[in-house]
């Protein structure tokens, strides 16, 4: 026998991808088929031999020491959610101070009443600090705070 | 996945910055790494400097790993995507012409079915495969990733692993076409 048009299967009953019912009945034809036998076989041969001539080399001999020196330098963000608080910080007082300086100019008079209500309602809350050098003031302290505990933490 | 315990454990201490337990994965995984960029640059030397490249990443990036048990299936991808920024910079896709060399140097890694000659058949069949292919037949077949991993690695769904997989092993079928008995009466 030259060809069989069911030795397109060879390949999934090997990786066992058929279904049990299926398999069953594959394995029957195996029985009685000379064709699919030997593309079992020789299926069978490519899959170990894959395995083993695609085994990874080994490692060069000096990866491990040159990472580790390399790692002294390059070091690992310590903790990444005051690297987040620290963004969210700067982020709110940089939107802070544009809502105030957007609110002086008028521009959110005309088409933003929404924003406007949202810069009412903050910068009642605000009152007693509403200025704006000690708006900016207070978005650099809080930036400071951040970077600075973030760098006072120890590296692990 | 990483199912040993010890190496889940070097790879929650390196993840706290322990640098001896990160040593100890880049001995379990260095060769994993180092061969998987050189079968893609096909240069002993830039795979050697990409692998410290990915390594360092590695390091790096470590505390963002939140399964430990992918570390293997990660580190593969930082490598892969490393690899293929340096192909992107010096602009050259390597198609087809990889050197035998890039595998495994065993002169006894034949399996208890083929011999030498049957490997280095083999070898030159997959050699012939177009980059892709030879990436998926290469990772499909470390026993230290699954078909999910593999999906990962080469950023395709895992139920198209199967399928690309099955793709590969015909064109590979079609570089052997002709040597299907020599291989055969090999184990006869």
């Amino acid at each position: 026998m030259s060809s069989c048009s069911r030795s397109t299967s060879v390949l999934s009953y090997l990786l066992d991808e058929l279904e049990e019912d299926d398999k069953v009945l594959f394995e029957r034809h195996l029985e009685n088929c000379p064709f699919c036998r030997d593309e079992l076989r020789l299926e069978r041969i490519l899959q170990n031999g894959l395995s083993e001539c695609t085994k990874p080399s080994a490692a060069p001999p000096e990866l491990r020491l040159n990472v580790l020196k390399r790692t002294l330098t390059a070091q690992q963000p310590r903790f990444p959610f005051l690297q987040i608080a620290v963004t969210l910080l700067s982020g709110t007082a940089v939107f802070i101070v544009l809502l105030k300086v957007l609110r002086g100019s008028g521009l959110l008079e005309t088409g933003f009443g929404l924003l406007m209500r949202f810069a009412n309602g903050i910068f009642a809350a605000l009152e007693p600090a509403n200025s704006l050098p000690l708006m900016i003031g207070l978005g650099i302290v809080l930036i400071g705070i951040a970077t600075g505990v973030a760098s006072l933490l120890p590296e692990k | 996945m990483i199912n040993d315990p010890d190496r889940l454990d070097d790879v929650r201490l390196a993840c706290g910055g322990d640098r001896q337990a990160f040593g100890r994965l880049i001995d379990d995984y260095g060769g994993l790494v180092y061969t998987l960029l050189h079968r893609m640059v096909q240069d002993r030397d830039t795979a050697r400097d990409l692998a410290q490249d990915t390594f360092v990443k590695t390091w790096t990036k470590l505390r963002s790993l939140r399964k430990h048990a992918s570390f293997p299936s990660w580190i593969c991808s930082v490598a892969r995507r490393t690899a293929l920024d340096h192909l992107r910079r010096i602009k050259v896709r390597k198609e087809v012409s990889m050197p035998e060399e890039s595998f495994v140097e065993n002169p006894d890694n034949c399996t208890q079915e083929l011999s030498p000659e049957g490997i280095a058949l083999l070898k030159q069949a997959v050699c012939k495969l177009s980059d892709r292919d030879r990436q998926l037949i290469t990772l499909a077949y470390w026993k230290e990733l699954n078909l999910s991993d593999v999906g990962r690695i080469m950023g395709i769904p895992e139920s198209n692993v199967r399928v690309y997989l099955h793709r590969a092993r015909k064109r590979l079928r079609e570089h052997l076409r002709g040597y299907e008995n020599e291989l055969l009466q090999q184990i006869d």
